[in-house]
Formats: structure tokens, C-alpha cells, sequence
């Protein structure tokens, strides 16, 4: 018996080598497989009771529709992964990128499906699935600015090209913020932005200034709200108010906050146990989405929720590893960009999910709700094994 | 792995190299980058468990607490109020509070849910109850509402067509039905100021009287309907259910409690707009007690109200207006004005005016009102000189219809024929003489008066179970504060002011023996299971009286109704018909004194040789031209009695003349079965005393001719001058209508002497307030 099983352990790790030796990550795939089945089931344990109450009792809707497009999004992987990178780069292909990125939110205005107050999605004729413009947007964006840094690597350090380059991403932002009305989206393009320019360039100052001034106005934002008179009518900044002051605050978005501190405080270190959320049922909004985070807390307490971050850090270390090694610059800008993308929203989500940022909704990475970025992430991380491959290959070279 | 461990040491090695590799520089970049992914990471990992070690406890707290949210709340039914024989006085209904839940209505977008649910609405329920197209305006201004009430309190009746449509067609969708209950008064005005209500008749915040004095008792526990989640991923409910409010057994006779209302309703129909325009009295009011336990038979007054409609004005009109003002103290005051409240001018009320004179009519005039009591005083004044030896009951005074007392010269109402003679005391109560009565307190001394004046209570409270009962401390005297014409007007009832719970629970102490009990209107609790949760026994406070004492108070107050009080007896007219009673008139004077205005009432007690029951009947204010007549109260006493009492069983001792059998035969027929049920109905005992009652009767008429004899009063003619038939014979005075014979004897004395203070505003409208 026990030679069997390691004759087998000893074939399967065999194999395993060879794949790797062929430029395939198993150990990226495999988090990736553990994220998106783990958000298969927290989704479902997130939304059953919901599904039920909403859609006539069936209660695996939002699962059966989530699992469809994990699906879907694995075959676009497995596509992007042999698509060579380079065919981005080519002609005006960034350019459309870039049209692409600004003009899809734009067709929510005569496309758009209204749900909670926004128009966000944009409908697929005849599949009853709808699209989210914003998520291709990021993805988009990612490849554009990094055929735009490659172009200007070395121009990047003087302030006016620094300048430019940091204008680029901004008019996609106000599009995504004003017509979708979905600020979060677009604070990820620019922060994700951000992080490309800083990686592209080989100057520090200017991203601690920029860091260091942001900060400083953070700050007297941050004590203005604290000593201001909030009964004033009008007040701008009530959202960063309910931020600092969740408790005190009437609005909306604070409640939503406060339901997910009492959801992690109720889950404690070792959680209700798994369906066992409380809040789910009707305090959290948005359970299966943009507080999955909270549920996930609630009923796999801290240990799980700690569990998960690590699942994270490793997979952002594979693809830090990918980035290291590639070649040249523009495919290490695309594999740090989407790993940027990935890192960004995950670190929103879970700040919003413990208010330690102001309220703003954000998917958590293959765990959350959502068929326009679990397949739009996919894609990105097809590319990242793509350019994995390549680098394998040249190195066996 | 191995493979990048080789490519980093060949990048090392390439970093002697002396020129910028871009590829290193964004290495170290990009490890910046992971730096700082992992390090914010590792904050927010930092800050989850700060959560969670800090605030973790309050959390979890708040989440179950929150569980409310989630939860339905089932409602308690609060305890009903039943009368001695378990007759409902005060229940709860349950009654449903129909609920929309617009994101349900409008799950999808063809309205498969939205059309015919508001169709079935629609057929279900008529237009005046529910407003389709207001709840379609709602619903589609409001998608993301969950609760909107449109109906409160539908019967069940109301919404059973439409619970069974919901059954069977799927696509009815979205409404739901709340409980609650609604307090039910099934008699409507019956013992209205003893019950009091709840506040928009929920189930909560009883007002007035049992309501609110047992509200802790009568209110129970809210349930709950949890939802959770199984291991199966499912909802599940579970269920802590209400717990009940616990009912209240009071010791009211449903019975009697009618008689009296009847009584009093027809007294006030008799007399209204007789002088005045309004009500045939400013209040009436009539306690039955039990005289050998301290329960309360019945209590009621007139104006009452219809608990189930407490805001209806129409109760209001007849009544005088009282004014709120505020004093120069600052204090608001009311003050009962002149102005009877008129259909015309109720409506020129504001919102305030009403409000005061709805919280006058909610209160219960037999303990909240204070009033001097007048010659009703007077067996209290005698007990007290008898027990404290001052007189032994042998002596016999001088009446020359005054006295001179302090400078005063007060007098006696036979001042005009010139006073009474000789009065033994026996005579100083039946014939109600206050010089008699003044002279007893002159042996009596001030000390010892004041003293028995506190044995009997006046001055403290009762401490009744109901709410709103008046403080009157400070509307007796202190003996250090009392002169002389204060004592000899104390002595027969005026210049202090008491209640008539007051009044009837010393008067009961008077008669029984000289044991004062607590009055109580509550005799056991129970549990909605009907467990006995508590018995409240009678509670004897003190002997105030010996029983020597106490029977020859017996005595004299039977003398006052009974032959053996002579001609000038003023209580004859209370005397029901084959009874055999003992009682006291009273006819007190009101402030400001020489206004003829007069409270005048009887206290009772029967029968005579073996008390059973206390009656007190206080008629404040008599719309008639002459108020200060005792009949007004001894009729409505005569009345009640002569229902009464066959009700309760007791056994009539006297014989019956032919008018009496008469009467009684015409009477007989209504009302002596119990209440609640109709007189074919023989098991009840109420049956049983009523066949009792008829043999008595019948042995009495022995020649069953009595029903055709025409009564002698009838055949008098009527003097114009006075509009009463006046017997050729001898001059008696006949009420035209009634047949009573008409006194000349007059109580009434034109008080001159000082007024105790306290008693100005408290005469005509109690201060102390509800």
C-alpha cells in the first residue's frame, strides 16, 4: 500500500516537473482553482437563502450562474494563455485598447440595465447574462499603458512625460465614475495605473511626493471631517464622515459598515462555522458580492479569513516571480499591472469589509459574485501563464 | 524554483557591473511593490483581529440583537377584566395590520407578481378599506420597500377572502398580515370610569381606573418568530411565543353594575334641561359595597363614556365646560364654569378645551371627586362620641333651631318651624338635627373629634386598587387649627371634604362592627391558562368602632328610614319596598354658600337586621329649581335597592302594601336575572332568587287583586300653584308624575359661619387631578 502511494505521489510529481519544465505554473493554477472553488461555495453560502427568497425558491441561482462563468472564464484563460502577448502592441491596437476602455461604460447610457440606482451593466442579447464595461475597462487599460510606458520608458523620469502619463488614465476614470457611477472602478484603474508608472520608471521621489502629498491632504481631510459641524446641510464629505464615524452616521453606506464589523466580530477567531452567517440573511447588503469578505469572516472567523489572505499573498507572489522574470518591458508591465489589479482589489475589499476605508464597493478576486471580472481576471491570468510559458521557453533555450 | 534562486544570483552577480540595468532597477522595484502588497496585507490581517479581540464581544452582542431585525414580533394579548362571575368587562381582539412588500410585488419586471396581486386586493377587500391605486402609486415610487402598512386593525372576516385567494394563486405576492390586538369593551358604557382604557385601544398604556392601576398585571410579554439558518443552508423559524397578560377578577356584579347605571341614566333623563340647560345632575355617582369585606359590588357615575369610543364627544354635551387657566403661582387650575356644553358650542372647542374636559369625564367621580359630605357625616360624628365616652346614647338635647357657637349663630334646618324640641340622639340622626349634632361635638372637644375623624380615614386615602383616587389631607381640619364653629359645622358634615369611597368604606366599618376594611374592586388573578396566579383576600386595616358601638348605630341609621324614627324621619323615601334598611340622608351646601346649590345623597345599608351591603347615592347639583332634597338621592336609591337586593338573594321582611305589590310586579319581570343572560335561561342562580323573590310576593298578596287597584295618589287634584296633588285630607304633597310624596322637611341651614380654605377651588372641581 504504502509503495503504491508513493509510486504515485512520486509519478504525479514527475509529471508535474515536466509540465512545469514546459512553462506551465501548477502551483499558480492550483491557488487560482482553490480561490474560484472556495468562491463557489461561499457564494452559495452567501446567497442561497436570498436566491431562495427572491427567485422562487432556487436557491443555487447565483452559484449556477457564477460557476457557469468561472467556466467560461478558464477557457478564455486557457485562449489568452497562448495568445503572444506582443499582438497588443502592434499598430493601433493600444489605441483601440484605450477606445475600448473608454467607449464600453459609455453604451450603459442607451444598453445600460439599471440595478441599485446605477447602470453599470450592459446586456448580452438572448443569454440573460450581462456585462459590466468598467471590468473590461481595467483589463483593457492594463495592456494600454503598458505599450504606452515600454514606448516612453526612458523619457517617463522627466515630469512633463510623468505628467502625461498620469493624465492618460483619467478621462477613463471620469467616464466609469460619471455615466456608470461606480468610483470604485475607477480608483482601481488609477491606482493600478499608478503602480505601472512607478514600476516603469527608475525614480522614487516623485512617487513619494505624489504619496507624501496625498497623505498630507488625507490628513487635514481626515481633521476637518473630525472637528466639523456634520448637521451642516449639504455636507460634502459626510461619505468619509460615516467612514471615521460609523456608528453615529444615518447613512446608508455606514449601516453597510457596521453590519460587516458586527459580521467579523460575531464570527470571532474561529467562526459560526461554514453557512452559519447571521448577517447574510438580511442585514448585510450584497452579501455574495461586495461584502462577501464579511461573510467569509462570520462563519470561518479570523482563522479563515487569515487562511485566505495567505491564498493571496502566494498567488501574488507567483506572479511577482512571473513579472521578475520576463525579458522585456512591456510584457513585465502587463504581468505586474494585472498583478497590481489583483492586489488592489483585493486590499480594497477587505478594507471596506473592516472599515478601514471610506465605503465603496469593491469584488473580492474569484471569490465574489460577479461574471465580468471573474472572467475578465481570468483572461488576465491566462495571459500571466502565457508569458510564463514564454519565459520558461527561453530560458530552456 | 530552483531555477529562479540561479537567476537571481546571476543577477547579483551582474550588479558589479558598472552601468543602470533598467531590467534591475525595476526588479527592485517590483520587490518594493511585493513588499508592500504583503505589508498592507499584514495591516489588515492586523486589523481583523483588532476587531475581533476589541470589539468582538460588543459585536456578537449587536448581531443577536439584531436577530430583531430579522424577526417578527407576536404580539401579547393583554389580560381581559371579568366580573365576579366572570362576565367580560375589558378583552383583547386580535385584528390584523395588512403589510405591503413592494420588492417582492416587483421581483420581476413583466409584473407577473405586481398585476394580480393588486387585482386580487382589488376584488378582496372594498374600496374604502383599501385603495388600489394608492398602494400601485406606492409600490411603484417605492421598489425597494419591504414594509408599508395600508390597513390597520381588518378583521379577521375582512381579510379570510383574501387569505384564501393568496392560497391558492401563486402569483399573489407581497402582502402579509401583522398581528395585533385591539381592547374590547363588549358592554360599551358598563363601569366605564372603573375600567378606564388603553391608549388607542392597543394593548398597551391603560388609562383610568383597573386599566391603569393593574396596566403591569393586564400587560404581558411580546413574543418572537426567529429566522435562522439550518445546516442545510435553509431558513428555519423558531418561535418564543407571547406570554399573555394575566386576566383580572374583579368583585363588580355585572348585575347590579347595570341596575345602578340604569338608575342613575334615568335619573339624569328625568332631570336634564329640568332648570338648566345640561345634565339632570352635575355628576351622580352610587357605590355598592360589601359591608363584611370591602368589596366593591358596584361603582358608577354619571356622565360615563363608551371605553371602545373614549374620544367621542358626544358624552361631552350636557356637561358644564371646565377652563384650564394658570394661576398666579403658575399652576394651572381648572375651573368648572357656568357654561353647559352645548351640541353648538362643542365645536367651537379647540383641541385643548376638549382634552380638559374629556380628562374630567374619564375620571372616576366615586374616588377622585372631593365634595363636603353634609349630614351623611353625621353617624360618624355620634360613633366617635359614643366610642370616646362623651355621650353614653341615653342623652337628649334642645333643639331651638340654632345655635350660637364662636359668635356664629348656625342653625338647624327647622330653623323656620323653630327648631326641633327635645332630640334623644337616636332622633339627632333620623330627624338630622345639627344642633343636636353640634352639641355632641361640643362634648366630644376638638382633640377627639380630629382624632376619630382620622380612625375613620377622612383626610388619608383609601388606597383602593384603582387610579386616580384624591388626596383630601389637606381637606380636613387639624384640632390645633380648628375654632370652635369649625367643630360644631364638622359635626354635621360640612367645611371638609372627603370621597365617597371614603365616606362608604367608614360608613360599612359603622355598621358591620366596626371593622374597617381596604376596599378593593379585585379579588383573584389569573394566568391566560386561568391558573390562580394570585387571591386577594379582604383585608380588615383596623376595629374603629366596638361592636356596641356599632349597634346602636345600626339602630339610629334604621331609624331614619323606618317607622320607629317618628313622622319627622328624613330617610323614609329610600326604603325599598319589603325591606327593611337603615341609611343616612345628607344635603350639603356648596361653595361659594348661598348660591342654592346643593349636594345631597343617602347612604344605606341593608337589611337591617343583618347588613349585607353598603349603598351610597351622591346626586352633586340636581338640575331643580329646589336642590336641597334628599329624595332626589333616596329615590335613586329606592330604585336600585328594589332590583337589587332580591338579585342578591336577601329574603324581604316587610310586609307589602297593595301599591308596593303593584310596583313590584311590574318591576319583577325585567332584570332580575343575572346579567348576561336572558330570564329564560333557569339554571342560573339569579334565576333561582328571582322564583324566591316571586313566592315572597305572592304570600304577601293574598288576594292577587293587587294589579288592578288604582293607586290613591292618582285620584288627588293638582294644586296649580305648586303643580303637585295635594290630598284634600290631610295636605300631603304628591309628585304628579311619580307618586312620591313630597317633603316639606328642608335640610338645608344657610351656613354663615367661616369656610375652611382648602375647600374654594376643590369644592367644584378637584385640583389634584388624574
Amino acid at each position: 500500500m504504502a509503495t503504491t502511494a508513493e509510486n504515485v505521489s512520486k509519478f504525479t510529481s514527475k509529471q508535474l516537473k515536466r509540465v512545469s519544465r514546459m512553462g506551465f505554473d501548477w502551483n499558480m493554477v492550483l491557488i487560482i482553482i482553490f480561490l474560484l472553488g472556495f468562491g463557489l461555495i461561499m457564494v452559495y453560502s452567501a446567497s442561497s437563502y436570498r436566491a431562495a427568497r427572491d427567485y422562487g425558491g432556487n436557491a443555487t441561482y447565483f452559484l449556477s450562474r457564477q460557476a457557469i462563468a468561472d467556466l467560461l472564464g478558464i477557457a478564455v484563460a486557457v485562449f489568452a494563455m497562448f495568445i503572444p502577448l506582443k499582438l497588443f502592441s502592434k499598430g493601433w491596437i493600444p489605441w483601440i485598447m484605450y477606445a475600448i476602455a473608454f467607449t464600453l461604460p459609455l453604451l450603459t447610457i442607451p444598453f445600460g440595465i439599471s440595478s441599485h440606482g446605477a447602470s453599470r451593466w450592459i446586456e448580452i442579447p438572448g443569454t440573460g447574462f450581462n456585462i459590466q464595461p468598467a471590468e473590461i475597462s481595467k483589463a483593457a487599460m492594463i495592456i494600454f499603458m503598458a505599450v504606452w510606458l515600454t514606448a516612453h520608458k526612458n523619457s517617463i523620469n522627466t515630469w512633463k512625460t510623468f505628467g502625461i502619463t498620469m493624465a492618460l488614465p483619467l478621462p477613463v476614470c471620469g467616464v466609469i465614475y460619471l455615466v456608470t457611477d461606480n468610483l470604485s472602478s475607477a480608483i482601481i484603474i488609477f491606482a493600478i495605473s499608478f503602480i505601472m508608472v512607478f514600476l516603469a520608471s527608475r525614480d522614487y521621489l516623485k512617487f513619494l511626493a505624489v504619496i507624501g502629498v496625498v497623505g498630507v491632504i488625507g490628513i487635514i481631510v481626515i481633521a476637518y471631517v473630525q472637528n466639523a459641524d456634520i448637521s451642516e446641510d449639504g455636507f460634502r464629505l459626510a461619505r468619509i464622515y460615516s467612514w471615521l464615524h460609523p456608528e453615529n452616521s444615518s447613512d446608508s453606506k455606514a449601516h453597510q459598515v457596521i453590519q460587516s464589523l458586527y459580521a467579523i466580530g460575531n464570527g470571532g477567531v474561529w467562526g459560526r462555522g461554514l453557512g452559519q452567517s447571521i448577517q447574510k440573511i438580511s442585514n448585510l447588503p450584497e452579501p455574495h458580492n461586495d461584502m462577501i469578505f464579511s461573510v467569509i469572516c462570520e462563519e470561518l472567523g479570523i482563522v479563515g479569513a487569515i487562511t485566505l489572505i495567505i491564498m493571496y499573498i502566494l498567488l501574488l507572489s507567483r506572479i511577482f516571480f512571473i513579472a521578475r522574470d520576463t525579458k522585456d518591458m512591456y510584457s513585465f508591465l502587463v504581468v505586474s499591472g494585472i498583478m497590481a489589479h489583483v492586489f488592489v482589489q483585493v486590499v480594497m475589499h477587505i478594507a471596506v469589509t473592516t472599515n478601514s476605508m471610506p465605503n465603496t464597493g469593491v469584488s473580492l478576486p474569484f471569490i465574489s459574485y460577479g461574471g465580468s471580472s471573474a472572467l475578465l481576471l481570468l483572461a488576465e491570468m491566462g495571459l500571466v501563464l502565457g508569458v510564463n510559458r514564454t519565459n520558461r521557453t527561453e530560458v530552456r533555450k | 524554483m530552483e531555477s529562479d534562486k540561479n537567476r537571481f544570483r546571476r543577477n547579483s552577480d551582474q550588479s558589479g557591473r558598472p552601468r543602470i540595468s533598467s531590467g534591475q532597477s525595476r526588479a527592485t522595484k517590483l520587490v518594493i511593490f511585493f513588499a508592500i502588497t504583503v505589508l498592507l496585507l499584514g495591516a489588515l490581517v492586523i486589523r481583523l483581529i483588532y476587531i475581533v479581540k476589541v470589539h468582538g464581544t460588543e459585536y456578537q452582542k449587536a448581531v443577536l440583537q439584531n436577530q430583531a431585525y430579522d424577526s417578527v414580533v407576536l404580539p401579547f394579548k393583554r389580560g381581559d377584566i371579568v366580573d365576579r362571575s366572570g362576565t367580560v368587562l375589558a378583552t383583547s381582539e386580535k385584528v390584523y395590520n395588512m403589510v405591503i412588500d413592494a420588492s417582492v410585488m416587483l421581483t420581476y419586471e413583466d409584473d407577473r407578481y405586481f398585476e394580480p396581486t393588486l387585482r386580487a386586493l382589488g376584488e378582496c377587500f372594498p374600496a374604502d378599506v383599501i385603495d388600489v391605486s394608492q398602494i400601485r402609486y406606492y409600490v411603484t415610487n417605492n421598489e425597494n420597500s419591504k414594509y408599508y402598512v395600508v390597513a390597520k386593525r381588518l378583521s379577521y372576516s375582512d381579510i379570510q377572502p383574501f387569505l384564501a385567494v393568496q392560497e391558492e394563486n401563486d402569483f399573489v405576492r407581497g402582502v402579509y398580515f401583522e398581528d395585533e390586538y385591539k381592547r374590547v369593551y363588549p358592554n360599551k358604557n358598563l363601569a366605564s370610569t372603573v375600567l378606564g382604557f388603553t391608549r388607542k385601544n392597543s394593548n398597551a398604556e391603560g388609562q383610568y381606573g383597573l386599566e391603569e392601576y393593574y396596566d403591569n398585571i393586564l400587560t404581558g410579554t411580546n413574543g418572537r418568530e426567529y429566522g435562522y439558518q439550518n445546516d442545510d443552508d435553509t431558513l428555519e423559524r423558531t418561535v418564543k411565543p407571547a406570554i399573555d397578560g394575566y386576566t383580572i377578577h374583579t368583585t363588580i356584579d355585572a348585575n347590579i353594575q347595570k341596575i345602578v347605571e340604569k338608575y342613575l341614566k334615568d335619573f339624569n333623563d328625568t332631570h336634564m334641561n329640568a332648570v338648566r340647560t345640561g345634565n339632570g345632575a352635575e355628576n351622580l355617582g352610587c357605590i355598592i359595597m360589601d359591608v363584611n369585606s370591602g368589596e366593591i359590588l358596584a361603582m358608577a357615575n354619571y356622565p360615563d363614556y363608551d371605553p371602545n369610543d373614549y374620544k367621542n364627544i358626544t358624552p361631552l354635551i350636557g356637561t358644564q365646560l371646565i377652563e384650564a387657566y394658570t394661576n398666579p403661582a403658575g399652576y394651572i387650575e381648572y375651573e368648572t364654569t357656568d357654561t353647559p356644553i352645548t351640541q353648538e358650542l362643542i365645536y367651537s372647542l379647540s383641541e385643548d378645551q376638549l382634552n380638559v374636559n374629556f380628562s374630567s369625564l374619564w375620571k372616576n367621580y366615586c374616588i377622585s371627586n372631593t365634595y363636603e359630605p353634609g349630614s351623611t357625616a353625621k353617624p360618624f360624628t355620634v360613633a366617635a362620641a359614643l366610642e370616646s365616652g362623651a355621650i353614653t346614647g341615653n342623652e337628649v338635647y334642645t333643639c331651638n333651631g340654632y345655635l350660637e357657637v364662636g359668635g356664629h349663630k348656625i342653625k338647624c334646618h327647622t330653623y323656620a318651624s323653630g327648631g326641633d324640641g327635645a332630640v334623644s340622639v337616636q332622633d339627632s340622626i333620623a330627624w338630622s338635627c345639627n344642633v343636636a349634632l353640634m352639641k355632641i361635638g361640643q362634648a366630644m372637644g376638638k382633640e377627639s373629634f380630629s382624632r376619630f375623624q382620622k380612625v375613620f380615614n377622612f383626610g388619608l386615602k383609601t388606597n383602593i386598587d384603582l387610579a386616580g383616587e384624591s388626596r383630601t389631607a389637606s381637606l380636613v381640619y387639624d384640632a390645633k387649627d380648628m375654632l370652635p364653629s369649625d367643630l360644631a359645622t364638622n359635626t354635621f358634615g360640612q367645611n371638609f371634604n372627603v370621597t365617597m369611597i371614603q365616606m362608604i368604606t367608614g360608613f360599612s366599618a359603622l355598621i358591620n362592627g366596626g371593622y374597617y376594611y381596604e376596599p378593593h374592586m379585585v379579588s383573584k388573578i389569573t394566568n391566560a391558562g386561568g391558573a390562580t396566579i394570585e387571591n386577594i383576600e379582604p383585608r380588615v386595616l383596623k376595629q374603629v368602632i366596638s361592636e356596641s358601638t356599632s349597634e346602636k348605630l345600626r339602630q339610629y341609621t334604621r331609624a331614619t328610614v323606618m317607622e320607629e324614627g317618628g313622622e319627622r324621619r328624613t330617610g323614609k323615601t329610600a326604603r325599598p319596598a319589603g325591606y327593611a334598611i337603615g341609611g343616612k340622608t345628607g344635603t350639603a351646601e356648596t361653595l361659594p354658600r348661598g348660591n342654592k346649590e346643593y349636594v345631597v345623597s343617602f347612604m344605606g345599608y341593608a337589611p337591617a337586621d343583618d347588613p349585607q351591603i353598603a349603598i351610597y347615592v351622591v346626586v352633586d347639583r340636581p338640575n331643580a329649581a329646589k336642590q336641597d332634597d334628599a329624595k332626589f338621592a333616596t329615590g335613586i336609591v329606592r330604585n336600585i335597592l328594589t332590583e337589587a337586593l332580591p338579585y342578591l338573594g336577601i329574603y324581604m321582611t316587610e310586609e307589602l302594601s297593595e301599591k308596593e305589590i303593584k310596583e313590584l310586579e311590574e318591576k319583577q319581570l325585567e332584570n332580575t336575572y343575572r346579567f348576561g343572560e336572558n330570564s329564560e335561561n333557569g339554571e342560573s342562580t339569579g334565576e333561582e332568587k328571582k322564583e324566591e323573590f316571586v313566592t315572597e310576593g305572592t304570600i304577601v298578596d293574598p288576594t292577587g287583586e293587587a294589579a288592578n287597584i288604582y293607586p290613591k295618589w292618582m285620584t288627588y287634584p293638582i294644586d296649580p300653584a305648586t303643580g303637585y296633588r295635594v290630598n284634600p285630607d290631610n295636605g300631603e304633597k304628591y309628585d304628579a308624575s311619580t307618586g312620591e310624596l313630597v317633603e316639606d322637611v328642608n335640610e338645608s341651614m344657610g351656613l354663615e359661619v367661616p369656610v375652611n380654605g382648602n375647600l374654594g377651588t376643590s369644592q367644584r372641581q378637584d385640583t389634584s387631578g388624574h
